[in-house]
C-alpha cells in the first residue's frame, strides 16, 4: 500500500455572479493543453458544464489535475496533486499551494478569465485526497497536523489564519482556512517564506 | 522522508475482508501490471488482459477509463459511498452511468487499479469482464420487482446468469463481447432485450416461471434485431443454455475480423436453423454442472429487497411548492406495492459528481433499505420509498442539486463519451448533449418535458449511444468541404425503445453538428403536424416516408463553406477549429487467443512460484510451479478443442496427446508427470528444482503452440 502523501487538494474560493459562464476558460485550457513540456503533464481539458456540482472545467493532468470545482462549499480554483511531492509534510503542502498558486495566477490573468469571477485569496479548503492512506482519524491527524500548521505559518504567517476540521470520518481529511488578511493569489505566491 | 501513515497500523489486515477469489484476482492484476511494465507481457495479451478488468484506455495517451460493472444496475448504498470515493480519489471526481447500467470514471493511472480494485471489491463490486471478448454486464429492468407491468421479478434470474458466467471457462474465448439482458415484461422499454446477444423476456407457460429468449441482437454499425431462439425456455434452462451458446459463439465464432465477431454475424453466416442446431447439440452434450441450480437457488434465497417504512398515502402537502409538484409529476411514478414510489434520479449526460454521490448515499439511509438502480437510460433509480417521505427526499436531493425534473422525458437524451474520452469517437456526442442539456432550459423549453419522443446520441456509427433505437438518433461523422472538415451528424429517425427496442431507424442524410438542435426542433413540429390518432414517431415516420423527412431538413443539411461561417467548423461546446483525430477502439479487445492467455497465465504463475522460492516459502514454491505446468498443459489441450468446463484430466489428456504422440519433448514431459505423483514434502524438499523443471516445460509448451 502506497502510504506516501501524494494526493493534497488545495482549493481557494471564488465569488460569482448567481449567473455565469465558465465557457471562456475552455478557450485558455485548449491553449493549456497544447503546451508539450508543462510540468503538470497535461493529458487533456475536461468539460462537465451540465453538471450542477463537479469540476465544471478542468485540465487533468499526470502530475495534478486543474479546475474551476463547484462542490461544496462552493465555487473555486481547485488543485489536486497526483505525484511529485517530495520532503516533509510541511514541504509538500507547501509545494501543493505554490503549484496551485502559480496556475491560479496564470489562469486568473489570461484575457478570457471572467472577471466577475473574484477568487477570496482568504477561503481556503484543504484535503488529502487518500482515504486509504490518510483516512479522517486521529492516526492521520497525529500524522499531518504539525506539518500543515507549519505550511499554512508559511504561507499565511504564524497566527495569520485559522483553520477548522472536517472531522466527518466519511469524507477526506481536510481543514477550511481562512486567512485573517485578504491578499490577492499573487501576494500569497510572492509572501511564501 | 515525509511522516506517513505505517502499512503495519492499517494496511496489512486491510483487505481481509475481501473474498478469496477476487483477493487473489486482483493480486494477479498487480503482478501482471508490473510485468507487462517490466517488458515480460506482450502488450497485445496485456491489453486484452486489463479490459478484461473493465480498465480501458482513453483517446488520451497514458491514462484509463475504467468501467466499473454492477449487474443489474444494482447498489447498496455502501458500494454508492465507494464509488463517490474512488472516483474522487483516483479519477476525477465525476461518474458516469452507462447505457448498460455500469458507472464509467475516467483520466485514472493504471498503477491505481489495484488498490482501487481492493477498495470497490470490500463492498462486492467486481470490474472482472466488465470490457473484452467476454460476457459483459448483465442488465435487467431497473423497475424489477416493483414493476406494474412485469410478470414475475427476473432480477434474482439474471443474478444468477450474472454468477454463473463470470470467469465461466466457456466464457474466455469469444471473438467478441456477448451481451445478456433480462426483461420483466414484453412491452416495456427496460430491459432492451431484442438488441442483445442473448436477450430473455419474462414469460409464464402452464403456471410455470421461464422466458422467451432471443439471441443475435445487437446494434453497432449493422444493427441486428434478434432472432427468436425459443417462445419459452424454463427459468431452470436458462443457464445451460447460455453455457451451450457461449461454447457455440467461442467455438464457431470469427476471430480474425473484429467487425464480424458478434454472434449476430455467426448467426448471419450459417443461419439461424444451423445455430440453433448447434446449440441443441452442445446442450446435449453438457456434463451437468450442479451450479445451473445452485446459482438460482442462491440468488433467490439471497434477494432481498424490502422498503425500510410502512407503506403510506400519496398526498400532496398543503403550501407544496410548484418545484416540488413538477418534480412529483415527471420523476416519481407508483410501485406496484401499495403506498410506494419509485423516484428516477436525472443525471444530464449520465453524469453524478462524487460529492453527489456520496451525500446521496448519507440521505438514502433514510429513506431506503436495501438497493437502488443504474438505469439503461444513465440515471438512477430510487425504490421503495415510502409515500409520505416523498416532500422530505425532494428537498434532500434538492440539497444536493439532483432534483431536476425531466427524467425519461425529451431532455434526458443519451449520449456516448464521443470524441471526449473515446478513440473512435467522431463527433462530440457529449457536447452536442450539454448544448441540447442547456437548450432544453433556454429555447426549447417546450419540448424538454415530452414523454413521448427520444433522443439518443453517438459520437460516430458503433451506436454506443444507442441511436438506432430513438425516436430521433444521431450519429457523429464527418463532411469536407473544399479544404476544411466540419463534424456533422447523421440522421436515424423512427426506432424505438418500445417492445424491448423491435424497430430500429435508418439514417435519411447529414446536417452539420451546430444544426442538431434545429433539426430536432423541425421533427418534432412535423411529427405533432402529422400524426394520426396514437401514432408513435416511427409509426409517422413510415407512414410518411424517409424521402419527405430528409425534404423537411434538407435546408438545414446544408454546409456552408469556412469563410461563410467558421462556426460550423468547430465541434459543439468546442472553441477550436474541429480536425478529425480517430484512432483504434478497444471496444471489443485485442483477440486473444484462449491458449496464449493461458500460457501468460503459466508465466505468471511460475513468476510468483520464483519469488516464493527467494522468500524461501519452498512449498508454495513447489505447488506454483506445479500449477503453472498445469495451465501450461492445459493450454496446449484447449488447442485440441478440451474445454476446462469438462472437468477432463489433464495430466492424463496431456500424456494422451502430446506424450505419447512425441509432440512435446519427453524428459520435459516426464518431470511434470513426476510432479503430479510427488508429495507436498517431496515437491517442497526439490523446490528448486521444481520451478526451473517448471519453467522448462512452459518454454516447451509455447514452442508447441507457436507451431500449432
Amino acid at each position: 500500500m502506497a502510504n506516501d502523501l501524494q494526493r493534497i487538494d488545495w482549493k481557494v474560493l471564488v465569488d460569482t455572479p448567481e449567473k455565469y459562464s465558465a465557457d471562456p476558460i475552455l478557450t485558455v485550457f485548449e491553449r493549456w493543453r497544447q503546451e508539450k513540456d508543462a510540468p503538470s503533464d497535461w493529458v487533456d481539458l475536461a468539460d462537465y458544464a451540465h453538471m450542477q456540482r463537479g469540476p465544471r472545467v478542468m485540465m487533468a493532468g499526470k502530475r495534478e489535475h486543474f479546475s474551476l470545482d463547484t462542490n461544496v462549499p462552493g465555487v473555486g480554483l481547485l488543485l489536486q496533486t497526483r505525484k511529485g511531492l517530495e520532503g516533509s509534510v510541511e514541504e509538500r503542502f507547501v509545494e501543493a499551494m505554490k503549484r496551485h498558486l502559480a496556475l491560479a495566477v496564470r489562469l486568473t490573468g489570461e484575457e478570457e478569465w471572467p472577471l466577475d469571477l473574484q477568487p477570496q485569496g482568504d477561503k481556503w479548503i484543504v484535503a488529502i485526497n487518500d482515504r486509504l492512506g490518510f483516512p479522517n482519524d486521529a492516526a492521520t491527524e497525529a500524522a499531518l497536523k504539525s506539518g500543515l500548521t507549519a505550511a499554512l505559518d508559511r504561507i499565511f504567517g504564524a497566527g495569520g489564519y485559522t483553520m477548522t476540521r472536517d472531522e466527518d470520518p466519511l469524507r477526506r481529511y481536510g481543514y477550511s482556512v481562512e486567512a485573517k488578511t485578504a491578499r490577492t493569489l499573487a501576494e500569497i505566491l510572492g509572501g511564501i517564506s | 522522508m515525509a511522516t506517513t501513515v505505517a502499512d503495519a497500523t492499517r494496511g496489512s489486515d486491510r483487505w481481509s475482508s475481501i473474498p478469496e477469489v477476487m483477493r487473489k484476482e486482483i493480486d494477479v492484476f498487480e503482478t501482471e501490471l508490473r510485468r507487462f511494465q517490466a517488458g515480460e507481457v506482450p502488450e497485445k495479451v496485456f491489453t486484452e488482459f486489463r479490459l478484461r478488468h473493465g480498465a480501458y484506455g482513453q483517446r488520451q495517451e497514458r491514462v484509463q477509463m475504467q468501467r466499473i460493472k454492477i449487474p443489474m444496475g444494482m447498489l447498496t448504498l455502501d458500494q454508492l459511498g465507494a464509488l463517490a470515493d474512488i472516483s474522487e480519489e483516483y479519477a476525477v471526481g465525476v461518474l458516469h452511468v452507462t447505457t448498460r447500467q455500469d458507472f464509467q470514471c475516467h483520466f485514472i493511472d493504471i498503477n491505481d487499479c489495484p488498490n482501487m480494485f481492493r477498495r470497490l471489491a470490500e463492498t462486492g463490486i467486481t470490474t472482472k469482464e466488465a470490457c473484452g471478448n467476454t460476457v459483459r454486464n448483465v442488465t435487467c429492468c431497473p423497475e424489477a420487482g416493483v414493476c406494474t407491468t412485469e410478470l414475475f421479478d427476473v432480477v434474482p434470474h439474471a443474478k444468477a446468469m450474472t454468477y454463473f458466467m463470470l470467469r465461466h471457462p466457456d466464457a474466455q474465448n469469444f471473438g467478441r463481447k456477448f451481451k445478456i439482458a433480462y426483461s420483466g415484461c414484453a412491452e416495456k422499454a427496460c430491459g432492451l432485450a431484442r438488441m442483445h446477444d442473448l436477450g430473455a423476456v419474462a414469460a409464464i407457460k402452464d403456471g410455470q416461471e421461464g422466458f422467451q429468449v432471443f439471441v443475435g441482437g445487437g446494434l453497432g454499425s449493422l444493427p441486428q434485431q434478434a432472432w427468436e431462439y425459443s417462445s419459452f425456455v424454463p427459468a431452470n434452462e436458462m443457464l445451460p443454455l447460455a453455457q451451450a451458446i457461449a461454447r457455440v459463439f467461442g467455438r464457431d465464432g470469427e476471430k480474425t475480423n473484429r467487425a464480424k465477431a458478434r454472434m449476430k454475424f455467426l448467426i448471419g453466416k450459417i443461419g439461424f436453423d444451423e445455430f440453433k442446431k448447434r446449440v441443441d447439440e452442445e446442450r446435449t452434450k453438457l456434463p451437468f454442472d450442479p451450479a445451473w441450480e445452485q446459482q438460482l437457488e442462491t440468488a433467490l434465497a439471497e434477494y432481498s429487497d424490502q422498503p425500510l417504512k410502512a407503506p403510506s398515502k400519496l398526498e400532496t402537502p398543503a403550501g407544496a411548492s410548484a418545484e416540488y409538484k413538477k418534480w412529483l409529476e415527471l420523476n416519481v411514478r407508483p410501485q406496484k406495492q401499495d403506498g410506494y414510489s419509485m423516484v428516477e434520479v436525472f443525471l444530464p449526460l449520465g453524469d453524478i459528481s462524487s460529492d453527489q454521490m456520496s451525500g446521496l448515499a448519507g440521505v438514502l439511509k433514510k429513506y431506503i433499505q436495501s438497493t437502488i438502480r443504474a438505469t439503461v437510460s444513465q440515471n438512477l433509480l430510487l425504490r421503495w420509498i415510502t409515500n409520505e417521505d416523498l416532500p422530505a427526499l425532494h428537498e434532500d436531493l434538492k440539497a444536493l442539486q439532483i432534483a431536476e425534473t425531466g427524467a425519461g422525458k425529451l431532455k434526458d437524451i443519451t449520449a456516448c463519451p464521443g470524441t471526449d474520452s473515446c478513440k473512435l469517437g467522431i463527433s462530440s456526442s457529449r457536447g452536442l448533449a450539454g448544448v441540447m442539456h442547456e437548450k432544453f432550459s433556454n429555447g426549447m423549453s417546450d419540448l424538454a418535458d415530452r414523454d413521448d419522443l427520444k433522443v439518443k446520441l453517438s459520437g460516430c456509427f458503433n451506436s454506443c449511444g444507442q441511436h438506432h433505437i430513438a425516436d430521433l438518433g444521431f450519429f457523429g461523422s464527418i463532411q469536407r468541404k473544399g479544404q476544411n472538415s466540419a463534424p456533422v451528424f447523421q440522421v436515424v429517425p423512427g426506432g424505438t425503445t418500445n417492445n424491448n427496442g423491435d424497430r430500429y431507424g435508418l439514417a435519411i442524410g447529414k446536417v452539420p453538428a451546430k444544426r442538431v438542435p434545429d433539426t430536432i426542433r423541425r421533427l418534432v413540429e412535423l411529427y405533432d403536424r402529422e400524426k394520426q390518432d396514437n401514432e408513435t414517431f416511427a409509426d409517422v415516420v413510415e407512414r410518411v416516408g424517409k424521402v419527405r423527412l430528409k425534404e423537411e431538413i434538407a435546408d438545414l443539411a446544408e454546409l456552408p463553406t469556412m469563410e461563410e461561417n467558421d462556426d460550423f467548423y468547430r465541434d459543439n461546446r468546442q472553441t477550436w477549429v474541429y480536425h478529425k483525430s480517430v484512432g483504434v477502439g478497444e471496444c471489443a479487445g485485442e483477440v486473444v487467443d484462449q491458449a496464449e492467455f493461458m500460457l501468460n497465465d503459466a508465466d505468471r504463475l511460475q513468476f510468483e512460484a520464483t519469488i516464493a522460492l527467494d522468500e524461501g516459502r519452498t512449498q508454495e514454491a513447489a505447488q506454483k510451479a506445479f500449477q503453472a505446468q498445469m495451465k501450461a498443459a492445459d493450454a496446449l489441450l484447449f488447442t485440441k478443442g478440451l474445454l476446462i468446463s469438462d472437468k477432463y484430466d489433464t495430466v492424463a489428456e496431456f500424456r494422451k496427446l502430446f506424450y505419447d504422440t512425441g509432440v512435446f519433448w519427453k524428459p520435459f514431459a516426464e518431470n511434470f508427470f513426476r510432479s503430479a505423483e510427488e508429495s507436498a514434502d517431496e515437491a517442497s524438499a526439490a523446490a528448486r528444482s521444481r520451478v526451473e523443471e517448471a519453467t522448462l516445460f512452459i518454454e516447451a509448451a509455447q514452442g508447441v503452440y507457436s507451431q500449432a
